[in-house]
């Protein structure tokens, strides 16, 4: 007895052979047959199938979207709900800036603003300079309006979703397990467990510093451009004036000799400089200073219905971003650094 | 020798065929009809007899080792009873646990189930002719049956979990509170309403309540520390799962090899 070969096969009576062998085949070629149809018709093929042969009263197929449907209408009523507390927060963070759109102008029409718009333009930091003295803390205001109006979009949302499915249970009879099973979950769920929106895993607004980074970007390129034209505009009359200025200090200087007739010459041609900066800059403001604040109104309001179209959209999109798949190795990745 | 390995062929072939075919009609027809349950059910009548084949035959052998031909006790303590009891057990949780893993399986994780049934067969038997040379089959068989159990489970649930890490995705409906979440998993489960459906659904609601754990056990939780334990038994859980397309396809194989190859051991 050792055992040595694998049990020889059996001679199985016929009729048995026939029929096991019958089996298999049978099972083969329906699994087969079903395949071929999900693979050239889709499950849909199936649904077909199953209608010809009297199944189609008892075909389910998964409606997963109720709940979705309750959070996408939650979230638009929430969204609507904190549209006005969002253009003010917005309206209350700006008001600083428009308040202090004079004294940018100020600035601006003074001839070292001159210089230093001339000199960011060329640098390319206007930014600097426009973020000091419009914006100040704005990003710090910025973001205190977004975590309000976040705080708020959350409580509003919760209402909202509370009543959605109140009413939701309200208007849906219990037909099958199904229902009754969505009832008993919605229903017997502590109040607080279903309505709570765990707004924590979307995006928060953006506010803060990054905000105000895109928004001073934006509008130092406008004003960058602006400079730089009127900076080109100058140039003829700098040209006329330089040349007398240049003259008069020369035929000044001329009386102490040679050398006074060449110091003469260079500081005439920097009072003229000046002085026709000084003449310009003050003609631009007694002509153009009205127009220029206006501009930079209407700049800081196109910015502040930006950010206000932004967070409109960000909070209408969270129901659905609330609903995205996760993969499940990026539960374990690191956190991200925090942003600035 | 090429009669013996020609059984071995036909074994694993018919096996691989009925379990395969079984389980993809059940797959393919559970959205539409409870009646797609009478697909496992005849997958748990091999399963069975499979595994009851092998515990009585070893639980015999025993029985005539250690009690005496005269003794009234050898009629008695045949080791039937035992071997059904076993068999049970093994069928009403492999089976049932099958059933579960492949009407709720990713595409990918079916194609792995379809890889791991003939390879599972295949080792059982494999494994079992070689422990025949040294072993007397009622031993042999069960110690092939666990080995290959360990051996191609062991490396199948490695593949699972590698398939898990890379494609699977939690559905963001669990982001919502436990709930609405459970609620929203049960109603992804397609099919008609019944014991059937709502029995899947209790599945899904368990790996969701898993994957629920998972996700909301993060480095900001309070509960954090217990996230280790969630890993677990979710590895415990595919594991499990991945076992019982093991043993399904082992009993099979065997229920093949009862019925179409001679019981006698060879000379």
């Amino acid at each position: 007895m050792t055992g040595t070969q694998p049990k020889p096969a059996r001679r199985p009576s016929r009729l048995f052979a026939i029929t096991f062998w019958s089996t298999i085949a049978v099972l083969a070629l329906v699994s087969l047959g079903l395949s071929a149809v999900v693979a050239l018709r889709g499950p849909a093929g199936l649904d077909d199938l199953a209608r010809d042969i009297g199944l189609k009263p008892a075909i389910y197929r998964p409606a997963p979207t109720e709940l979705e449907r309750l959070f996408q209408q939650a979230g638009d009523m929430a969204a609507t709900e904190v549209q006005g507390l969002m253009a003010a927060q917005l309206d209350a963070a700006f008001a600083v800036a428009h308040a202090a759109v004079p004294n940018y102008a100020d600035f601006h029409y003074s001839v070292l603003g001159e210089y230093t718009e001339l000199a960011g333009a060329v640098l390319g930091q206007v930014e600097g300079e426009l973020h000091r003295r419009l914006f100040g803390d704005l990003d710090t205001r910025l973001a205190e309006a977004a975590a309000r109006v976040d705080a708020a979009y959350a409580q509003a949302f919760a209402s909202a979703l509370e009543r959605k499915t109140a009413e939701l249970l309200a208007a849906t009879p219990v037909q099958d397990e199904l229902d009754a099973a969505m009832v008993a979950l919605l229903g017997k769920a502590p109040a607080r467990m279903t309505v709570t929106a765990p707004i924590g895993a979307t995006a928060a607004l953006l506010g803060g510093t990054a905000a105000v980074k895109v928004m001073t970007g934006v509008m130092a390129k406008k004003i960058a451009s602006k400079v730089a034209i009127k900076a080109a505009a100058k140039g003829t009359a700098k040209s006329a004036g330089l040349l007398g200025g240049s003259g008069a200090g020369a035929a000044i200087g001329s009386a102490v000799g040679p050398v006074g007739t060449v110091a003469g010459a260079v500081i005439g041609a920097g009072i003229a400089w000046f002085a026709t900066d000084a003449v310009v800059v003050n003609l631009d403001e007694y002509f153009n200073r009205a127009d220029f604040e206006a501009e930079l109104h209407a700049m800081i309001d196109d910015q502040r219905d930006l950010i206000l179209r932004d967070w409109t959209a960000a909070l209408q999109a969270r129901p659905a971003e609330l609903m995205q798949d996760v993969a499940l190795k990026d539960l374990f990745a690191p956190a991200p650094p925090p942003q600035p | 020798m090429a009669r013996g390995w020609h059984s071995i062929a036909v074994t694993v072939a018919a096996g691989t065929v009925i379990v395969l075919a079984l389980l993809c009609i059940w797959r393919l027809l559970q959205p539409l009809t409870q009646g797609a349950a009478i697909a496992p059910l005849l997958l748990a009548v091999p399963v069975f007899l499979g595994t009851r084949s092998v515990q009585a035959a070893r639980r015999r052998a025993w029985g005539k080792a250690a009690i005496r031909p005269a003794s009234p006790l050898a009629a008695l303590l045949t080791g039937r009873i035992g071997a059904t009891v076993a068999a049970a057990g093994v069928t009403v949780v492999a089976v049932p646990l099958t059933a579960a893993e492949v009407a709720l399986a990713r595409p990918a994780e079916l194609w792995l189930l379809a890889a791991l049934v003939p390879l599972a067969g295949l080792a059982q038997a494999m494994l079992a002719h070689r422990l025949g040379r040294h072993l007397h089959r009622p031993w042999a068989d069960p110690l092939a049956d666990r080995l290959a159990l360990a051996l191609v489970g062991g490396v199948f649930v490695g593949l699972h979990v590698w398939l898990d890490w890379f494609t699977a995705t939690l559905p963001g409906y669990l982001q919502l509170p436990f709930a609405p979440a459970m609620q929203q998993a049960m109603a992804a489960v397609p099919g008609p309403a019944g014991p059937v459906t709502a029995a899947l659904q209790a599945t899904q609601a368990g790996d969701a309540a898993r994957m629920w754990l998972l996700l909301h056990l993060g480095s900001d939780s309070p509960f954090a520390a217990l996230r280790p334990l969630v890993v677990l038994l979710h590895l415990a859980m595919s594991a499990l799962a991945v076992l019982s397309v093991v043993q399904v396809a082992i009993s099979v194989r065997q229920s093949c090899e009862d019925l179409l190859v001679d019981g006698t051991e060879a000379a």
